[in-house]
């Protein structure tokens, strides 16, 4: 489902951030969203960052997309720093290497299931095979919802149905925010589970935004994000349950 | 099955709102409907008045002083206008310098109760021995062969036809010939040779039910050809210098005349329909902000998906084609229909002389207007096409939430 289908070189550097900071104005505040901010992620990772709601978890996975530009640092994705590329390039390295998956709702609600899961390859490499895209929807439990739209789909089948679509440019780096932000439990655990076996049979690397620390043991490595700054929780990674907001 | 183009979403975007899609075709198709009506009635009575002036011959008119708008009115539309000038006149006028040629003309308004036609017509009697306005076309049709006393040519809007027999005051006249449409009151005219025209008087004491009280010597106009090298205009006014009681007007005041009668119909119509046409940009770019701004997320997470700015510009501006190119179709569709059915109509109430301009023109006024209708689209979608594409897709996205 990844472009290598697992087969990339296992610690090669797919993300690495130095002193990145996001500050806006807000009023007569200056907020800083992402604080000085250095993270490296490798091939094959399963990051997961928790924090607080307004903590700068999402600033931090839209800088990492370039979806909005640092106020200042450097981010490198695939060894392309974000701030040499032009539109044009940035898109195509979204379209072809990562792959985003929102909390909201955010198919398309005029194309049906089938068609989200294409609409990917309209800016990608090339259009996606109907076929391929019914298999994506199939390995997410969709198989007899493909020309449902989304109006027609519960909430988990839309995530579903959004983990597809993020899947269809067979992308190195899947960018997850709170996608089981509104889930029932059986739900967002089915969800959690299918990230997880990209992370572990396709190699896929994640970064898994969430608020709910119990998922965040999903991953292979936690973080946390704190008043936009990151620091590594190893007692997650040991699966040590101790709180997260301490 | 069919690929995911931009052009497939403008179009599953068009049907999400329906309502919305549906008033902003109507106010293009409305806007676009009015200038293709208006615009063609205009080049339809430019193209009559070409056919007509081409028909017509000549390059000056002498009528009876005080006559001249009714026989204007006449010439344009048809409408049957008698008035009586002495014939010497003609001899005058023949011996000036810069004319080439003149030719007499006789008007009478033919009974209401005619058997040829519904209401009155005009009969006009000619010299077929001077007329040059009518004889090319004898030439043609009538392979040479000379056109007897009561041999006569109808124009097309009178219900004869070839080798019909009608009857006039009494007196029989056979339909020798059919004019080709102009649109002009040609149409609506009755040539009748001069020598039939005056047995058809003198009888009409005895064979009509209204006796005629034209005498011999009396005409309505007369047609004046300007030799090539002379000036129309010095010639109208040597004319009028010589004779009292006759005034001159041209062919091309024959224009200026239905110029001034649908000037204000016209100017009311183009402003009327340059105000609908504002009012759809404006409408059209308010729409099209407020669908963007509902719309930032959905455009941001294209953006996520790998869409460039251009993509995003693309497909507003597509949505907007979309919609104004169809209501532009709409519009012209149903101007068409409406023109067609109705052509006639506006003819008789505006009182101007209309003929179909021929099908390229109409094919390619019909496309400029369909470019201009997508142009005003792209036009009012502009704004919120170029604001949300250069929207940070982070932005868009939380601008959603």
């Amino acid at each position: 489902m990844s472009r290598n289908n697992g087969s990339k070189p296992k610690n090669a550097p797919v993300i690495n951030i130095e002193k990145i900071n996001k500050h806006y104005q807000q009023g007569n505040e200056i907020v800083r969203a992402v604080d000085d901010v250095s993270l490296q992620v490798l091939s094959g990772d399963f990051v997961s960052i928790t924090g607080r709601s307004g903590s700068g978890k999402t600033t931090l996975l839209s800088l990492i997309g370039g979806l909005t530009m640092p106020t200042a640092g450097h981010i490198e994705i695939f060894n392309q720093p974000l701030e040499s590329l032009d539109d044009a390039a940035l898109s195509t390295l979204r379209a072809r290497r990562i792959g985003f998956v929102f909390q909201f709702a955010s198919l398309i609600p005029t194309l049906t299931a089938l068609d989200n899961v294409r609409l990917p390859g309209l800016f990608g490499s090339g259009q996606v095979n109907p076929k391929d895209a019914a298999n994506l929807l199939s390995w997410v439990g969709l198989s007899d919802k493909l020309h449902n739209f989304p109006s027609e789909l519960s909430g988990g089948q839309q995530t579903r149905v959004a983990l597809a679509r993020a899947l269809a440019n067979h992308p190195d780096l899947l960018l997850a925010d709170e996608p089981t932000g509104n889930l029932d439990v059986e739900t967002e655990h089915e969800i959690l589970t299918l990230l997880s076996d990209l992370n572990r049979e396709r190699g896929m690397t994640i970064l898994l935004v969430t608020h709910n620390p119990e998922l965040a043991r999903h991953g292979t490595r936690h973080l946390v994000m704190h008043n936009g700054m990151l620091t590594e929780n190893q007692d997650i990674i040991a699966n040590k349950k101790v709180p997260i907001y301490d | 099955m069919k690929e995911i183009t931009l052009y497939t979403l403008a179009l599953q975007n068009l049907r999400r709102k329906p309502y919305r899609a549906v008033v902003i075709g109507l106010c293009v198709a409305v806007a676009t409907g009015s200038l293709f009506a208006a615009t063609i009635v205009l080049r339809g009575v430019q193209h009559s008045l070409t056919v007509g002036r081409a028909r017509l011959g000549a390059d000056l008119i002498v009528v009876p002083i005080g006559h001249e708008v009714p026989a204007q009115e006449a010439f344009i539309t048809g409408q049957p206008s008698t008035f009586y000038m002495p014939d010497d006149i003609k001899e005058i006028i023949t011996a000036l310098p810069g004319v080439q040629q003149t030719s007499t003309q006789v008007f009478i308004e033919t009974l209401s109760n005619a058997s040829c036609c519904i209401g009155e017509f005009f009969l006009v009697g000619f010299e077929p021995e001077t007329d040059f306005t009518i004889s090319p076309w004898l030439a043609t049709h009538l392979d040479g062969e000379a056109l007897g006393p009561f041999d006569i040519i109808v124009g097309d809007r009178i219900l004869l036809r070839e080798d019909e027999t009608v009857i006039f005051y009494g007196t029989a006249f056979n339909v020798v010939g059919v004019l080709e449409k102009t649109g002009m009151g040609i149409d609506r005219t009755i040539y009748v040779p001069m020598e039939g025209m005056r047995t058809m008087i003198a009888d009409s004491s005895e064979l009509a039910e209204k006796t005629l009280t034209v005498a011999p010597e009396e005409i309505s106009s007369i047609l004046v050809s300007v030799a090539p090298n002379a000036d129309i205009l010095d010639v109208a006014e040597r004319i009028e210098a010589n004779l009292d009681n006759a005034k001159v007007f041209t062919a091309a005041q024959l224009n200026q005349a239905v110029g001034n009668q649908l000037q204000g119909v016209l100017g009311v119509t183009f402003g009327v329909t340059i105000a609908m046409w504002l009012m759809s940009l404006l409408t059209i770019g308010l729409v099209f902000s407020l669908t963007v701004n509902e719309r930032q997320r959905e455009l941001g997470i294209l953006r996520a998906m790998g869409a460039q700015r251009q993509a995003i510009f693309r497909l507003v501006m597509g949505e907007a084609g979309l919609f104004t190119g169809l209501g532009g179709l709409v519009g012209l569709a149903s101007a068409a229909i409406l023109l067609a059915g109705f052509s006639r109509l506006i003819q008789l109430r505006l009182h101007i002389p209309y003929l179909l301009p021929n099908w390229f023109e109409i094919v390619g006024i019909s496309f400029l207007l369909l470019v201009l209708s997508l142009l005003t689209g792209a036009l009012a979608s502009l704004h919120p096409a170029l604001s949300s594409s250069k929207m940070e897709p982070y932005a868009a996205i939380r601008q959603g939430e």
